[in-house]
């Protein structure tokens, strides 16, 4: 056990960073300009139409002025960011052999299944990750569920593409999307047929791309009617390879009678800003359902958003942020209830330690017309010590009076009265603490799926260890 | 005088109760007993205007004048009272600013004087104390923060108050214990009497020890499957409700 | 204004009062009262910054009920150990009254306390904003916040908006909040009906009572419960 826990303050966030700027785009380009727009699109051979909505976002991008609210942005210097590399350019595939010893073993001891591993490391072995991915794409061809990355979406499915990409979030909503919408690459592709069930969780890292980087990764899930699906997104160890800003979408279409959910942690290292955009938009009846963890990067402003635009439709947000040293975890919900008898459910919890900040931002939008609107909001934060921070900014904008909305929130440290009882049954104050938080974010965890729930329990426990003493 | 003819409720497209009829002469006692879920509940909401549940045949006659279309106000000051089984809360509306509205309404509408303020006060103190409720309840947030037993005793006050013509009690039995019980079934007792009928809906025996019924009915499954005289109660405590499912008619 | 070290006073303010800066000197007593039941054509506005020292105790009402536009911004700063606030504001709207309310509450003295309450009835095309915030800073140690906002909400043209904050930077400290929307609850209207209780009148006895309880213990109580009974008349 003292092995493991040495370790694991040794291991900080440094080594990461060190790692990234080695093998760091050689000859790539920095900056952004419309030159490079063209050059994305023409190396992707992308239909026309694709090109013109590049360059329409880059217009927007460069109007629009930055959020007026949340963590301070001013670090970000877009002429500074590498937006886009060649497959090659990029040396994203080092030996498993060149990958620190202290990189292998977190890993190890989160237990990340063999393959995943590689990845993280940019160790490039998508040999086995492929083999996995072909056996699974056999399977769903069968029922006609497409699970195809985005770029390769787009040349085999260019029509479905067109219906739907960048309708759910366009390139007007914020200068993020228009930024996305501009150099995005690589990302997710699925289409869930009407009446398919895909009972097994598609997962992220079955299609994986070398040329991706990642940082402006496009996912787009269509959900017909009355099918269900069920995707986990991300890594829940540090990636490697860091870039310095992430402004991924994620566009899901829940229609009539389906079900989506969407889960994901999120676990960039130091430098990064992740400025990821999430929304779906739920149809009669449908359900989404959002499951994320927040636990790295050093500035993360990121609002999963579900717009219930179909009568009888529901959503559920389920999170948790851990904000550690020099991290502002800024995240929280946004709802919008357009249609009439629909529900939501949010419940959020953080943990901020050793001058952590988590902010909880959420929005509750219940428009003229949604009737029979229920929702119920719960966002809790434990503070660990006395220079953690945490706010809560709740905006509840009710425009109906045929509405049950309730919000509760508590802020504070672990109650005195659980340590003392959970000490009285021998236990010593790290491992009461360790058992409290637990009991914390277990709601939440509990909705996760297996493999992600026992990572994000281990990930939280190294968070807890690194940096000295609990508490 | 009170007729339940043939009556069908659903909720949410749901059917409870399928096609129940029921004849209550002024004076009679009636009680009805079933196994939970026999819609016991839905019956007494039913009749007093329950908005959630849907009558989709049926009538529910008092004197003559079918009662379905109306709603919950206009039942109460027909003569229709329900003794709840969870009272609910009002917080902010005190014990005596609720029941000195409610009196008013119905004296209203039988053109009985109004009794000023005080009268008024007097009245609800001594009815307070006859069912042994501190008079500090005047005051009290009507049914916040109340017990069992005080809830219950509070509804057959506002029966006593409003003097209906058909009485429903709601399980009014349940939760309480002995001695609450003996105040509350002596104070149905009082209120029994050759003009009014009482309806008492008990899923157990032990209050028709204190109260005599009439007539016996049980319900099983959304239908009245047996009625019979007070002997029928005690055959349902020695012998439970399972020797009657088969009189059950299916959908 | 300051209100002298052990003293207990008393203060009514009127809608005309504007911009008021107070300091509560160390354990003194404020008990602060402001009232707004303007005609409906007016515009109101008041600001208020208040001050406490040590030990100071501040037990704050605002009713707001008049006006066209009406404004309320309160910033109080518990800056002496021990202070405390227990502010409540009720609103009523109707019509196409629109109320904006803005209290900001900073403790920064250790072992301070804010009870922050607002409720409010809008009806009509009225509307409402209520932007509340309590900041506990680091130096608060021990300090306890509470913030709760609560809405009825009678007419389907009524609009609300409500902020609750809490920023807080320090963990040696308890904080909640709780805000509600909801229109009037269908049970507890079926309950007064029960009782013979016409729908409408059902609907004003229970927003009596959803307002009563914030403002029963206050001086002028009947002042007020009178005022309100004149609006929900109105409904």
């Amino acid at each position: 056990m003292t092995a493991t826990l040495n370790y694991i303050k040794d291991l900080n966030r440094e080594t990461l960073d060190k790692a990234n700027s080695t093998h760091y785009m050689k000859g790539a380009r920095k900056g952004l300009s419309r030159e490079l727009v063209e050059y994305i699109s023409k190396e992707k051979n992308e239909p026309r139409w694709m090109l013109e909505h590049r360059l329409k976002s880059l217009e927007v991008f460069l109007k629009k002025p930055m959020p007026s609210f949340g963590p301070d942005l001013s670090g970000l210097d877009f002429d500074d960011i590498i937006y886009y590399a060649k497959p090659g350019e990029v040396t994203n595939a080092h030996s498993w052999d060149q990958v620190p010893e202290d990189i292998k073993r977190t890993f190890e001891r989160l237990g990340i299944p063999e393959a995943e591993r590689k990845y993280l490391a940019g160790a490039g072995a998508q040999y086995e990750s492929k083999n996995v991915y072909h056996r699974l794409k056999e399977k769903w061809s069968k029922v006609n569920v497409i699970f195809e990355d985005m770029d390769t979406a787009l040349q085999l499915y260019p029509e479905l593409v067109q219906q739907y990409f960048m309708k759910c979030v366009t390139m007007h909503d914020h200068k993020f999307a228009a930024l996305h919408g501009a150099v995005w690459s690589g990302g997710t592709f699925i289409y869930i047929p009407a009446g398919v069930n895909v009972n097994q969780p598609l997962q992220a890292y079955f299609r994986m791309n070398a040329s991706s980087m990642g940082q402006f990764e496009h996912t787009l899930i269509i959900v017909e009617k009355g099918a269900q699906g069920n995707y986990i997104e991300g890594c829940s160890a540090a990636k490697y390879e860091t870039p310095s800003i992430h402004a991924g979408l994620v566009e899901i279409f829940v229609k009539e009678d389906a079900r989506f959910r969407y889960s994901s942690v999120e676990n960039w290292s130091r430098n990064t800003y992740n400025l990821n955009t999430k929304r779906a938009i739920v149809e009669k009846n449908g359900v989404m359902e959002w499951i994320g963890g927040n636990m790295g990067s050093g500035c993360t402003m990121l609002y999963p958003c579900s717009v219930l635009r179909g009568e009888g439709s529901s959503a559920d947000h389920l999170g948790i942020a851990f904000a550690n040293t020099n991290q502002i975890q800024d995240t929280g919900a946004k709802v919008i209830h357009v249609a009439p008898n629909t529900t939501s459910k949010v419940v959020m919890k953080s943990l901020s330690k050793n001058g952590g900040k988590a902010v909880y931002r959420g929005l509750l939008n219940i428009l003229k017309g949604a009737k029979g609107a229920k929702s119920q909001i719960k966002c809790d934060a434990l503070i660990l010590d006395d220079h953690s921070v945490s706010d809560t900014v709740p905006d509840m904008k009710i425009a109906e009076n045929d509405v049950s909305i309730g919000h509760e929130a508590s802020v504070g440290k672990i109650s005195e009265e659980q340590l003392f009882y959970a000490m009285s049954r021998g236990l010593c104050e790290d491992e009461a603490t360790a058992l409290i938080v637990n009991g914390f974010i277990e709601p939440i965890v509990k909705a996760m799926p297996l493999e992600y729930a026992v990572e994000m329990n281990r990930l939280i426990e190294l968070e807890m260890e690194s940096a000295g003493a609990v508490g | 005088m009170f007729s339940i003819k043939n009556l069908k409720v659903s909720i949410n497209e749901k059917p409870i109760l399928q096609g129940l009829s029921l004849k209550i002469k002024p004076g009679e006692i009636h009680a009805i007993m079933g196994p939970n879920g026999s819609g016991k509940s839905t019956l007494a909401n039913t009749i007093m205007g329950h908005p959630k549940y849907t009558i989709s045949h049926g009538e529910i006659l008092m004197d003559g004048e079918n009662l379905v279309s109306l709603k919950a106000d206009k039942r109460a000051r027909a003569g229709v009272f329900l003794a709840f089984q969870y009272p609910k809360e009002i917080p902010g509306v005190t014990v005596l600013s609720f029941l000195q509205m409610a009196v008013a309404a119905v004296r209203k509408v039988r053109g009985e004087p109004q009794l000023n303020p005080i009268e008024f006060r007097k009245l609800l103190r001594s009815l307070l104390a006859e069912f042994s409720l501190d008079a500090k309840f005047m005051n009290r947030y009507i049914n916040e923060g109340f017990s069992g037993g005080e809830k219950k005793k509070m509804e057959i006050l506002q029966m006593a108050l409003l003097e209906p013509k058909i009485a429903v009690l709601d399980e009014t039995d349940s939760g309480l214990d002995v001695d609450a019980l003996k105040i509350v079934a002596e104070g149905i007792n009082r209120l029994a009497s050759p003009k009014r009928g009482i309806l008492l809906i008990t899923h157990y025996q032990r209050i028709l020890h204190y109260i005599k019924p009439h007539f016996v009915h049980v319900m099983i499954e959304g239908q009245i499957v047996k009625s019979g005289g007070p002997e029928l109660a005690q055959q349902l405590e020695q012998e439970g409700y399972d020797w009657l499912r088969p009189l059950v008619t299916p959908l | 204004m300051i209100i002298p070290r052990h003293s207990t006073k008393e203060l009514i303010l009127k809608h005309d009062a504007g911009v008021m800066e107070i300091r509560q000197e160390p354990f003194s007593k404020l008990r602060l009262m402001y009232f707004q039941n303007g005609s409906t054509s007016n515009e109101n506005s008041v600001e208020l910054r208040i001050i406490l020292d040590e030990g100071a105790d501040l037990n704050c009402f605002f009713g707001m009920l008049g006006g066209m536009a009406s404004r309320l911004v309160v910033e109080t700063r518990l800056e002496g150990i021990g202070s405390r606030v227990r502010q409540r504001t009720l609103y009523f709207g109707n019509g196409e009254q629109s109320f904006i309310m803005i209290s900001n509450t900073v403790l920064s003295g250790r072992e301070t306390s804010a009870e922050i309450e607002s409720k409010g009835i809008l009806a009509g095309s009225s509307q409402a904003r209520f932007d509340g915030n309590i900041h506990i800073q680091q130096t608060a140690k021990q300090s306890k916040g509470r913030l709760d906002e609560h809405t009825l909400l009678l007419s389907p043209h009524a609009k609300m908006n409500a902020i609750p904050g809490l920023k807080i930077d320090t963990n040696d400290v308890k904080a909640t909040h709780a805000a509600s929307m909801t229109r009037v609850d269908d049970e507890q209207l079926f309950y007064a009906e029960s009782r013979g209780i016409e729908e409408h009148e059902a609907v004003r006895l229970i927003a009596e009572g959803f307002l009563a309880g914030l403002y029963k213990d206050m001086p002028f109580m009947e002042n007020m419960h009178q005022l309100i009974q004149e609006k929900i008349w109105q409904l």
